[in-house]
């Protein structure tokens, strides 16, 4: 598939995509509940949703065409590292699960050492006092200075070993 | 607390125009009676080089991380110390790209990338450290100039604004929706839709007028609305720690070491020099000035322009592009120049010309400013840092942190950008994005100490670097989501008091004055119109020339 043809492939993709974010906004335009009146709660976000639509149906009628742009550096997946990508998302994850598992603390640790696994460390020793070191900064600056929330674990709460560091009791 | 500038102030309005002077050395006032400001506005100067520095992030990125601790820390150092922090970080932050640019040939910024043409081959020329400095000049005489057309411009405009009612602001977000869309990316279609997302995402939440909570999916956080930071920290940040990975290669900085300069005023930026580039700078920030002043196009489109022009009209034109100093000082000062004027549209119409100025929508709100041509009133006075101050008086306060900003950010530019920059290329980057990605997660959290955030931030990441990947763009996308509410508003109030239906916004008569809602509605459709017909014959030449 020439560079061309892989453009035309990928604006198809992105003229779908609008299309269903706009179908997606129209569908919750209508949750919304609405008076007797003509322009009210749901007027802007339905205006705003089928004008998504009809942007996704002018990408498509463009790629149909054939008038698109010639292929830039940089531009469309060819050159994406979807296993990085992956990686970077796992990570995100990562953290959202261990926050709610485990609690601040440990999701700052647990993450942290999976991000510098992604970036290519493999040094352990520099891994684990690196995540231990900036757990402890960001549950200082966050929970004992910032005062957050500090939700206890849902499988362990780690929070009686931490509040040391926040001052909490 | 008494304002300190109460008492003189009748004698200065009697001079009319001239009373700019009385307000900007109040703001001086103001700004250095209150520590914490001046301090952040050191901080300020200082951050935003290293991050204008570092390859890929930005000021927004900066900005998106620190704002949740700005706004928890808000009512302690004050609404003046957050909000020049903020302001100060945007042209520090612009000038910080240069570096990169100069010394690594990746621009920092986007607004940097004009600036390689001629900086990078200073540097393979063992010049680097005039590279250095005659960016730093260009670039804070640049930034002078933007902000006296700001101080100037954005009073006077204000006061013919001020007079708007609910369809003439609405008719001026259409027309920057529209604007704002049709400008800022390669492609038209793509920018409005970026926008037309951005809107959506922002109607999500809580109903303006009657209070119904919309499109929340059934998420209990999405009642009050998504929240600014996580889309920032997604779209910014996130987005580009992806990009990182993928490339997870270093840059490698040029050797600065001093056997490489023969020539020993090679470091020097001489002030023959600076004579010389006087002319240019001044024309390259008129034409930063002007486009600043532009809803959508940034600093980005600046620096091409004036390299441009200048090249055009240079006698010397053949060595530009070999590393010149005119081929530096024309594209910073234009893109420096933007950061005042951008701020135009925001303090006269409440519309936030780039990013930097949508984030600081928000911290206005924090303090109980609505941004918009109001902003210069005199009443109510607002209690800051210690002080009773007028909203006029405290928006001249962060004008005059930003012209302290300024000399900060070139005192340290011009004696330790060298050094910046040496520290930012030993850097490791394996080490560097992981912590920055951990910031990143941290500020989503703290913004409304939800977990939902981290999770919108990492969905908006993923969304951020596909709009990248497909020339989307970021930044209208920011802008729309800011305004949305305001608009809504604007729409909704419009046709309650109307007995017109929609024509009340093309009407030029509104509750029996006159109404300038059509005219913005046909500057919108002159421009989007006016792009696309410049694309289209911009696509035919490229089409001749490609056949020929």
């Amino acid at each position: 598939m020439d560079h061309q043809q892989y453009k035309i492939k990928l604006e198809y993709g992105v003229a779908a995509v609008v299309f269903l974010v706009g179908v997606f906004f129209i569908i919750q335009a209508f949750t919304i509940e609405t008076s007797r009146e003509s322009i009210g709660p749901r007027t802007l976000p339905l205006i705003l949703a089928v004008s998504l639509v009809l942007g996704g149906l002018w990408l498509a009628l463009r790629a149909k065409l054939g008038k698109v742009s010639p292929l830039q550096e940089g531009y469309g997946f060819l050159d994406s590292d979807s296993k990085r990508i992956f990686l970077v998302v796992a990570c995100g994850v990562l953290f959202v699960t261990t926050f709610w598992a485990f609690g601040y603390f440990m999701a700052v640790i647990v993450t942290l050492i999976a991000m510098l696994y992604t970036f290519g460390v493999r040094n352990w020793f520099a891994m684990i006092i690196g995540a231990v070191v900036l757990a402890l900064i960001f549950q200082w600056v966050f929970m004992g200075v910032m005062l957050l929330n500090d939700p206890k674990g849902a499988i362990v709460d780690m929070r009686p070993y931490t509040n040391w560091i926040t001052g909490a009791k | 607390m008494q304002s300190h500038c109460a008492g003189v102030e009748s004698f200065f309005e009697s001079l009319g125009f001239l009373s700019i002077f009385f307000d900007i050395s109040c703001g001086f006032v103001i700004l250095f009676n209150d520590p914490y400001a001046l301090m952040f506005v050191v901080l300020a100067a200082f951050v935003g080089i290293v991050f204008g520095a570092l390859p890929g992030l930005t000021a927004a990125a900066a900005i998106a991380m620190m704002l949740p601790i700005l706004i928890a820390y808000n009512d302690e150092i004050g609404g003046l110390a957050g909000l020049a922090f903020l302001y100060v970080i945007g042209k520090s932050g612009r000038y910080g790209g240069s570096i990169a640019a100069i010394l690594f040939n990746t621009p920092g910024t986007a607004a940097s990338a004009a600036t390689m043409q001629d900086g990078y081959p200073m540097t393979q020329k063992g010049q680097a450290g005039k590279a250095l400095k005659t960016a730093t000049v260009s670039s804070a005489y640049g930034d002078y100039f933007g902000e006296i057309v700001l101080i100037f411009g954005a009073v006077s405009i204000a006061a013919f604004t001020r007079q708007f009612g609910p369809p003439e602001n609405f008719a001026i977000y259409l027309m920057a929706f529209v604007v704002i869309g049709s400008v800022v990316s390669d492609s038209i279609i793509k920018g409005i839709i970026s926008t037309l997302f951005g809107a959506v995402v922002g109607l999500i939440g809580e109903d303006v007028i009657t209070g119904q909570f919309k499109m929340t999916m059934g998420i209990d956080e999405l009642e009050s609305g998504m929240a600014l930071v996580p889309l920032l920290i997604g779209v910014f940040v996130i987005s580009e720690v992806i990009i990182q990975a993928e490339k997870a290669a270093k840059v490698k900085m040029i050797d600065l070491a001093p056997n490489k300069v023969e020539d020993p005023t090679a470091q020097y930026f001489t002030w023959a020099e600076f004579k010389r580039c006087i002319p240019l700078m001044f024309r390259s920030s008129i034409y930063g000035s002007l486009i600043g002043m532009m809803p959508g196009l940034g600093s980005s489109v600046a620096c091409f322009v004036a390299y441009g022009e200048e090249k055009r009209k240079a006698k010397n034109k053949s060595e530009w592009g070999t590393g010149v100093v005119e081929g530096i000082a024309a594209p910073e000062s234009a893109n420096n120049a933007v950061s005042g004027p951008s701020m135009i549209p925001l303090l006269t119409l409440g519309i936030p010309g780039s990013t930097i100025a949508a984030v600081l929508i928000g911290m206005f709100l924090v303090n109980g400013l609505q941004p918009g041509p109001s902003i210069f009133a005199t009443e109510p006075p607002l209690f800051m840092g210690g002080q009773l101050i007028s909203p006029r008086e405290f928006i001249f306060g962060i004008f005059a942190a930003g012209l302290i900003g300024i000399a900060c950010y070139a005192i340290i530019g011009y004696f330790a950008a060298p050094f910046i920059g040496r520290m930012i290329a030993i850097l490791p980057t394996q080490y560097l994005y992981p912590f920055i990605f951990m910031t990143a997660l941290a500020a989503s959290y703290s913004s409304r100490a939800s977990i939902w955030d981290v999770g919108f931030a990492l969905l908006f990441g993923l969304i951020g670097y596909a709009m990248r990947r497909t020339n989307f763009s970021a930044a209208a996308f920011i802008i729309a989501f800011v305004l949305t509410s305001s608009m809504e508003e604007a729409f909704r109030q419009s046709m309650i008091i109307s007995d017109q239906g929609f024509l009340v916004f093309t009407s030029f008569e509104y509750q029996g004055k006159f109404s300038y809602a059509p005219i913005f509605l046909i500057i919108g459709a002159a421009v989007v119109l006016f792009r696309a017909w410049s694309t289209y014959r911009g696509r035919k030449a490229h089409g001749e020339s490609t056949r020929e």
